[in-house]
């Protein structure tokens, strides 16, 4: 283990270990938009596994400030198959059907504004 | 570097790994590694959650959902219906009391809606075994602040400034000791934490020290720097294995990181911790004592002046000061003394890490901000009393502290208030009872442990308790006079001024507050003999109704003691001499004949 002599040593092991705490830290933060994916079995055969591991690279990359969280179904009897829903600081909420990635890259977009 | 999805927080406190939480940990790792899941969800065992009476607990990050009394076996149900395909494992949620509601989230519970983490702020979040995890929330850098941008002196301003103050009980102000610290002159100077928690039921320490272990070493380094100290020591109590453990696994890693040792930070200063392990004698929670005990002397405390701050370990300055107390102080560094001091009522800044026990639907540990009242610990954080009983008395302060009732439930906790209520602050026990407890009993049960922990050096400390002990056990036997009541009190006044140290000058304040507070209860027990409660089992009477009892003989088969007699088919007596209370009779009866008085 290298020693730790100055104080960029001390941000740069920092950084390198929140990045891999970021999900665990962050959660507790009410100012973040949420990013719920649904995962029921119907969204994870129609890919929403993909699209919860593209969010959370991208969100990351982008630097956007978001919590991804897997849920269960989103709006009972809807049969779109991956269902996206965006939770605001202030409680509001949206509902996306049909994710694909570029619609999840728009969606990221827009908690970016 | 495996960027984690999702991490699932498995509390190691003291109660939930009773409760088998190192298997429930092992059990979801090895089923998400079936699942080939290893990679993306990361199995944290961390320090104590607080919330012990649901424990074993885990909580599933980001999704901040808590499962509560979680058994091994439910891992691979949590793994399966929780990991991956996000449904809550509704039966596993939390119901809150208050309204029988399903919450899933813990931040939404009564329990922790109030609380603000300051000295637990690590806990239960970060692995207490990783420095790393300890250095991504900031650790150290508080450390490598004061080293590299502020003198001592600006460090002692700040800690002043905050207004934290000494969190072991006493509540004296933290800066000053160190200000008093730095300013004697000497060639060794040296840090002490007190980390001998002794009070019955108390376990803020433990839990910092196993929760988050770096923050009290990195704080006595701070200290170190401040006063001009290169030695730091731990007097901790040997009956805490896992908080020694966790303790030698952070030096390790902070020596080997160079955050203690020489030159920590390129700056030239020098600072390490060795532990030293106390054998569990409560005096040793007082510094001068505890300070003789390092020297490798009896543990018995001397009189002061002079302090610790002018001699202390070894004849050199020390400054002394606990666990919750050394927790707080990174925070203020990084934050302010601003922040910290906008926490907290006029004369007590902060927050104040409590343990609840007793009669209350949620025992645990809690951490509150100074200036919320009884009411709101007992009724919203606790739950309200357990079995819909009545609320009798809330003792806190622990053997030095005092029980305070219904008319004190409503003042905002800080160190005045308390003791102008004739209770103290302590290290933060707190007891709440029901009415099923007879107050006499809980005086009496407070001097049992004063008498067997008085170190015996002064008088009135080691005879006066033991006098006070045998009025109390008097008045519980049902032979106690007026006189008595009075004795109790003049005593306690002389052991109270004139004892020697901490332990002797507040050991009589269970009996002092118990009688301002229950003063009828103690009346009853003398003049009529009576024992409100049913807890003193001299002034207990047994009595079997003639007209009931059909003379079926189980009673007197049954008593120990034979003190049962009666014809079959004949209404039975109790020989009330030969009685002793054991109440086998009652239970025995089964027409209902038999009643207690």
């Amino acid at each position: 283990m290298a020693q730790i002599k100055t104080l960029a040593d001390l941000q740069a092991v920092k950084e390198r270990v929140y990045a891999t705490m970021k999900t665990r830290v962050e959660a507790f933060d009410k100012s973040l938009s949420q990013i719920r994916i649904a995962m029921a079995t119907s969204g994870i055969s129609a890919g929403a596994k993909e699209i919860f591991d593209y969010m959370i690279e991208k969100t990351d990359e982008r630097q956007i400030k978001a919590v991804i969280t897997q849920t269960g179904v989103i709006a009972e009897g809807n049969n779109q198959p991956v269902v996206v829903e965006v939770v605001m600081p202030d409680g509001q909420s949206k509902i996306y059907e049909n994710v694909d990635k570029k619609s999840a890259d728009a969606i990221m977009d827009s908690l970016k504004a | 570097m495996t960027k984690y999805k999702m991490h699932i927080l498995v509390c190691g406190g003291p109660g939930c790994s009773a409760s088998k939480s190192e298997q429930i940990a092992a059990n979801l790792r090895s089923h998400l590694q079936q699942e080939g899941l290893e990679k993306e969800v990361n199995v944290v065992l961390t320090g104590c959650f607080g919330f012990c009476e649901a424990g074993p607990i885990i909580k599933i990050m980001p999704d901040n959902v808590f499962y509560v009394k979680v058994q091994p076996e439910d891992a691979k149900e949590i793994v399966n219906e929780h990991i991956i395909k996000g449904r809550m494992v509704e039966r596993l949620l939390y119901t809150e009391p208050s309204n029988g509601q399903k919450t899933p989230l813990d931040t939404d519970t009564d329990f922790y809606k109030k609380q603000v983490r300051i000295a637990l702020r690590n806990c239960g979040l970060i692995d207490p075994e990783n420095i790393e995890e300890y250095i991504a929330l900031d650790g150290y850098k508080a450390l490598a602040t004061c080293l590299t941008d502020y003198t001592p002196e600006k460090v002692i301003e700040i800690v002043s400034a905050s207004g934290l103050s000494g969190r072991g009980g006493a509540g004296f102000p933290t800066g000053r000791k160190w200000a008093a610290t730095a300013k004697s002159k000497a060639e060794q100077k040296y840090i002490v934490c007190n980390a001998d928690e002794g009070d019955p039921g108390a376990f803020m320490d433990r839990s910092i020290l196993e929760g988050d272990p770096h923050s009290v070493l990195e704080a006595m380094a701070i200290a170190g720097y401040a006063v001009g100290a290169d030695k730091g020591l731990i007097y901790i109590r040997a009956e805490y294995p896992l908080a020694i453990h966790r303790l030698q696994i952070a030096l390790d890693q902070a020596r080997e990181k160079g955050l203690l040792g020489k030159d920590i930070f390129s700056t030239g200063f020098n600072f390490d911790i060795e532990l030293r392990y106390g054998a569990g004698a409560f005096v040793c929670g007082e510094a001068t004592a505890l300070i003789h005990s390092m020297e490798g002397l009896r543990g018995e405390p001397t009189m002061k002046p002079p302090r610790t701050s002018d001699k202390g370990y070894l004849g050199m300055p020390t400054n002394v000061n606990n666990v919750e107390t050394y927790a707080n102080v990174p925070a203020i560094i990084l934050k302010g003394a601003d922040w910290f001091s906008s926490i907290g009522t006029e004369n007590s800044k902060g927050t104040k890490v409590f343990a609840l026990a007793g009669q209350i639907k949620n025992v645990g540990l809690i951490e509150v901000p100074m200036g919320i009242t009884l009411r709101e610990i007992i009724y919203e954080i606790g739950g309200g009393m357990k079995g819909g009983k009545k609320f009798k008395a809330i003792q806190t302060g622990g053997p030095s502290g005092g029980c305070l009732t219904e008319k004190h439930l409503d003042i905002p906790i800080d160190y005045k208030s308390l003791s102008d209520a004739g209770s103290m602050m302590g290290s933060g026990g707190m007891v709440i009872m029901d009415e099923s407890s007879c107050m006499v009993s809980i005086a009496k049960f407070y001097l049992d442990f004063t008498v067997e922990e008085s170190c015996g050096k002064c008088t009135p400390c080691r005879i006066g308790n033991k006098r006070l002990y045998e009025l109390l056990d008097k008045i519980t036997q049902g032979k106690g006079t007026m006189e008595d009541l009075d004795n109790l009190r003049n005593l306690s006044h002389v052991i109270k001024d004139t004892s020697l140290c901490g332990l002797g000058q507040s050991s009589p304040n269970p009996v002092l507050s118990t009688l301002d507070n229950f003063w009828d209860e103690y009346v009853e027990h003398v003049k009529e003999h009576k024992c409100r409660a049913g807890v003193c089992k001299a002034l207990m009477k047994y009595e079997i109704n003639p007209e009931v009892c059909v003379g079926c003989t189980a009673c007197a088969r049954n008593c120990p003691v034979n003190a049962i007699k009666g014809e079959k088919k004949q209404a039975h007596q109790i020989n009330q001499e030969a009685c002793i209370k054991c109440g086998t009779c009652m239970e025995k009866c089964k027409f209902g004949a038999i009643s207690v008085k």
